[in-house]
């Protein structure tokens, strides 16, 4: 799997390069327009992660040029701008997606890796994971061929932590990704716990595995 | 006169773009912590530094992101007006904070039976009543209540609470919070008053023991 990343700021560059490497994806990067424009004509990529402010023009340009030259690739903006217009933009555009700085790189994971599943999925929609078996369709999940009932932010959590097994996942990453950043922190790790309190028990009562630990205060791990 | 307006205008120009210079430097802060959060063999005191560094990156990202708010509605960058039925609107900001209202067993009275609509925009009416909603939320006690009542020119937002020794003044400006408990910015009520003000309604703050009220006023 390859990923390019395009954003002028140094230390942002390598903070992703490097989380993604360690997780087998092979990385590139460009830090203008220019350079993001000639890598994604020159090479294969699975997903495009284009900032927004670049030195010479905007994601935007990169956006537009790779569906001008309809380029297959999946394609992230990541955005200074909360502005709605720019997202709606940019989705207008064919961008797959989009993230608000600052976002969590476990958030940006998540997001590149449902991209990755949709377009490179043919035909089974279904992860398997020892006795786990998530259904990213029908959004069903079975352990040990047993349906579990799970809520929807239940579900929303369990893929998040699928997507990042064997990271460290921070509690206030998985409080915005289940209520985006509207919530403040301490009033909504509570519902984090209580979320996972359910989730935990559900999976347990159809003899599944406790895969998620918890890393002191700080959050949580899926370990497999 | 005109020099000092210019300085004004210059002043919210640059109040905004620092802002946004804030969102990069804060997404690298944020990423390097969760780098390090992965490294092996962290001790418990490793961890918990790392989950103050966390936080307070997610308070500073939450402040500053409620400073381009405001500066947003100061700049008039919400103009489009459209028909909004308000039932739905308060309907929507109760689901939002569904969690929270069931961690605090709060019971919800709302009567929405009025079918008020208003002529404004959409997008800061959503915050407007996201904000009061989350305020009556959040600075309740466990078991209170949340009343919401909806009539053709105003609604009644009532919620138990503890007492409140902040003036209704002090309430709505900006960095204060009426309540040492919770984890609040003193952000939300600033950005009531200002939306009110940019769509020229009038919200009201009363207070009875530990019961308070706010109360919107709308132009037709």
């Amino acid at each position: 799997m390859k990923i390019l990343f395009v954003e002028d700021d140094r230390e942002l560059l390598k903070s992703m390069m490097f989380y993604f490497s360690e997780q087998g994806f092979n990385c590139e990067k460009a830090r203008t327009v220019e350079e993001g424009v000639s890598k994604l004509h020159s090479y294969d990529y699975d997903c495009a992660v284009l900032d927004l402010g670049l030195p010479d023009g905007s994601g935007m340009d990169i956006l537009k040029e790779i569906r001008s030259s309809r380029i297959e690739v999946g394609v992230i903006i990541l955005s200074a701008n909360s502005n709605l217009d720019n997202k709606i933009d940019a989705l207008d555009f064919g961008a797959d997606d989009y993230l608000t700085k600052p976002f969590h790189l476990s958030e940006l994971n998540s997001r590149i890796k449902s991209i990755i599943r949709r377009k490179k999925q043919s035909g089974s929609s279904t992860i398997q994971l020892n006795e786990m078996e998530i259904n990213t369709d029908a959004k069903e999940v079975k352990v040990n061929n047993e349906l579990l009932h799970l809520t929807k932010k239940e579900y929303d959590m369990l893929l998040y932590f699928y997507y990042n097994r064997n990271k460290v996942v921070t509690k206030s990453s998985i409080a915005e990704h289940l209520w985006g950043d509207f919530m403040d922190q301490t009033d909504s790790f509570d519902s984090v716990y209580s979320h996972l309190k359910n989730l935990k028990k559900k999976i347990k009562d159809c003899g599944g595995e406790d895969y998620i630990k918890s890393m002191y205060g700080v959050g949580y791990i899926f370990k497999v | 006169m005109a020099d000092a307006n210019e300085k004004y205008e210059e002043l919210k120009r640059y109040s905004e773009n620092l802002s946004h210079e804030l969102l990069t430097p804060l997404t690298v802060i944020r990423s390097k912590a969760e780098l390090l959060l992965q490294s092996e063999n962290l001790s418990e005191s490793d961890l918990n530094n790392i989950d103050v560094i966390l936080k307070t990156v997610g308070k500073l990202s939450r402040l500053n992101r409620g400073l381009i708010l405001l500066s947003k509605i100061k700049n008039d960058q919400f103009i489009d007006r459209e028909e909004i039925l308000l039932s739905e609107v308060i309907s929507e900001s109760l689901e939002l904070m569904e969690d929270q209202i069931r961690h605090s067993e709060l019971s919800i009275r709302i009567d929405l039976k009025s079918p008020t609509k208003i002529y404004s925009n959409s997008n800061l009416v959503h915050i407007l009543f996201n904000n009061l909603i989350k305020n009556a939320c959040i600075h309740n006690v466990k078991g209170g209540y949340i009343k919401v009542s909806l009539f053709e020119d105003k609604v009644i937002i009532e919620n138990s609470g503890l007492r409140n020794e902040k003036s209704e003044s002090d309430l709505f400006h900006r960095f204060t919070s009426g309540d040492d408990r919770v984890d609040s910015l003193g952000l939300g009520l600033s950005i009531v008053k200002n939306i009110c003000e940019k769509l020229q309604f009038k919200v009201k703050y009363t207070t009875q023991e530990d019961i308070h009220f706010f109360e919107l006023h709308f132009s037709k």
